[in-house]
């Protein structure tokens, strides 16, 4: 049966990774689609590693209760989650909201996401935002100058209106699915490839 | 012949797995969202159906509860991008009619296989 074996992260200079995410402060983490939940808790967990931070989690495509489920069997002491669930309203009755989690439709567009994300600013005064996945509203597979246009402005908005501390706009992507012809490397800080390596464990065979 | 409908409210994924189905040789019908799903199902009366998950309107649930009003009894595959906890995929196959679930980006050949499966 195949297993992760290893996860590398790709920046320019692939050591610095760990030391960049030490260090970094304020943060908007855009995620593609081709990144599964438990890869981005990997990531959140080497965010400041001993600071006690609150994430604000946007989610498009996960419901609150498999995120919970993933977050219950990992050890993430110092890291607070609040969640604004979007996917759970297709499917189901809405909940009412809790401290932990916000039950909310699907932003039609990137500007009305802003608003949701501003309602989550309000309710959990975040350290970190992420946006999972931001590929929900651009495909950066074929975008049109109009699509990354879009992407650009979004950015710059949700910079204007949270400004206060987050100042460092990341980009999260694998290539396994699809190949990323254009990054947005006009709106963003940082763009992580993750390389996921999966297959049977050698000791195993 | 088996009657398959695909109801998806992307045009582009609605035309390809509509493609597909007739090229397997099945008759096919297809919606854009679940009020035209209902509209159509008891003139078309489909043995299976792929349903998208996330449509603006009617919900997953009221789309399953209002198929018991109808005449038709099809069997339901959901087609999902949205990553469920197993309590949830739970609730949706007790929600009735569902029989299985496709998670997007998915190979289209795991969807003529599934389709194929339930068919017999």
């Amino acid at each position: 049966m195949e297993e992760v074996l290893n996860v590398n992260y790709w920046k320019e200079v692939r050591n610095e990774f760990h030391k960049i995410l030490e260090n970094l402060s304020g943060i908007v983490l855009l995620t593609h689609n081709s990144i599964e939940f438990p890869e981005i808790v990997d990531i959140i967990e080497q965010i400041k590693p001993d600071k006690q931070l609150t994430i604000l989690y946007l989610s498009l495509i996960r419901t609150y209760d498999y995120m919970d489920l993933v977050l219950s069997s990992r050890q993430l002491n110092n890291k607070r989650f609040v969640f604004i669930d979007c996917p759970s309203s297709y499917a189901f009755t809405s909940d009412d909201d809790t401290n932990e989690c916000m039950y909310r439709k699907m932003p039609n567009n990137l500007q009305s996401m802003i608003d949701l994300i501003r309602q989550g600013v309000d309710k959990a005064n975040p350290d970190i935002v992420i946006i999972d996945p931001i590929t929900q509203f651009i495909n950066f597979t074929r975008p049109t100058g109009t699509d990354l246009n879009n992407l650009y402005n979004f950015l710059k908005s949700l910079r204007d209106s949270i400004n206060v501390f987050q100042d460092t706009f990341i980009l999260l992507y694998d290539t396994k699915m699809n190949i990323m012809q254009q990054l947005p490397k006009l709106s963003t800080d940082l763009i992580l490839k993750v390389e996921v390596i999966k297959g049977t464990p050698p000791w195993k065979d | 012949m088996a009657k398959v409908m695909v109801v998806d409210d992307e045009p582009d994924l609605r035309d390809m797995i509509n493609l597909m189905m007739q090229k397997e040789g099945y008759e096919t019908e297809t919606a854009e969202n679940g009020e035209d799903f209902l509209k159509k199902i008891d003139d078309f009366q489909p043995d299976i159906v792929t349903l998208d998950v996330m449509m603006p309107g009617l919900t997953t649930k009221e789309i399953l509860d209002k198929i018991k009003e109808k005449k038709s009894d099809p069997k339901i595959i959901l087609c999902t991008v949205v990553r469920f906890s197993d309590n949830e995929k739970k609730r949706l196959f007790d929600m009735g009619n569902v029989i299985d679930y496709i998670t997007k980006p998915f190979d289209f050949d795991i969807v003529i296989k599934t389709v194929k499966e339930h068919v017999k």
